[in-house]
């Protein structure tokens, strides 16, 4: 599998950085992402996921997340991601969530408790 | 006469100028294009630099108003992307113990009473019952339910604070919505 690697950047729309490895195993997403659109954006993230947990090839992941911002409609494509990982684990695969945040942002703290509470996952909270 | 009409107006345009200038951080009216959305975005961060909790609530509910205004307004301008976007007006105000952020734009009657009964429903709920409120329309599918919902929803949780709405009837096709919402400059202190 092809890795994705999608630099961010915030002049016109802010777009996260993304890096998806198949070789290691490691996928992040950083940066912010206030997309109006997110659909565009996220699916081929989505359908690489799709693609790395259902070949059998693969029977590790680790899942990144280092978002500083994002807006709600971004949240549904966090969501869409974590339901795949959800069905790798359930899949008895070897999974790992981490969510870092700042040290003062109680607001995402609490919308990593929502996440879990949606994904049904364990999502490891780590400050950066 | 052209003189006398050109000579009100101008006073008329110093009038609102002192409007705009009353505790007001900033003031912005035309279409939301991602450019604006931008420039605003880092006028926000940059102005409440030295108050960090502050800052990052208020830039995440300016976001997600704005981005509704840009989809939903129903007055639509050309934009420096060249394509039309919403339009509307967005103040930023400090009002000594707490900022308010407000967002203004026409909305077509025909859609004034869903979205009158979605944000009394927001403000209806508390806290624990407004975040189930959000996980289950985290889970709905695009487009299902107006996407305003979780904008909104998610602006009450990050001031903590009702939506205040207000709204002027313009004409049979359309009225003016007015957003309101308060963000405590106490968040600073650490104290919720």
């Amino acid at each position: 599998m092809e890795n994705i690697d999608i630099k961010g950047f915030k002049d016109d729309f802010f777009i996260p950085t993304v890096n998806f490895s198949a070789d290691t195993g490691v996928c992040e997403i950083s940066g912010e992402s206030y997309l109006e659109e997110t659909i565009e954006f996220y699916n081929p993230l989505i359908k690489w996921l799709e693609e790395y947990t259902n070949s059998g090839e693969y029977n590790k992941l680790t899942f990144n997340f280092k978002l500083t911002y994002y807006n709600t409609s971004s949240s549904k494509r966090i969501v869409d991601i974590l339901l795949i990982l959800r069905s790798f684990e359930e899949s008895k695969q070897d999974l790992t969530v981490n969510w870092y945040y700042e040290e003062d942002d109680l607001d995402i703290v609490e919308e990593v408790e929502d996440f879990m509470k949606i994904s049904k996952l364990n999502i490891n909270l780590l400050l950066f | 006469m052209e003189q006398e009409h050109l000579k009100s107006e101008l006073y008329k345009l110093f009038e609102l100028y002192k409007i705009l200038s009353e505790n007001i951080l900033i003031s912005y009216r035309g279409p939301l294009d991602k450019k604006v959305l931008n420039l605003l975005g880092n006028n926000v961060k940059s102005l409440l630099h030295d108050k960090p909790i502050i800052a990052k609530k208020l830039f995440k509910i300016f976001v997600e108003l704005a981005q509704n205004i840009a989809l939903y307004s129903a007055e639509k301008q050309l934009a420096f992307d060249k394509e039309m976007q919403g339009a509307g007006i967005i103040l930023v105000k400090d009002l000594g113990s707490a900022y308010e952020f407000i967002a203004g734009n026409y909305i077509k009657n025909n859609d004034l009473r869903k979205f009158l009964d979605k944000s009394s429903r927001i403000n209806s709920l508390e806290k624990d019952d407004l975040r189930k409120f959000k996980r289950e329309q985290l889970l709905l599918p695009d487009g299902e339910s107006g996407g305003a919902n979780i904008g909104l929803v998610q602006a009450v949780l990050l001031s903590d604070h009702p939506l205040q709405v207000h709204v002027e009837a313009f004409d049979d096709h359309m009225s003016f919505l007015v957003i309101g919402v308060n963000i405590s400059k106490s968040f600073e202190d650490g104290k919720y």
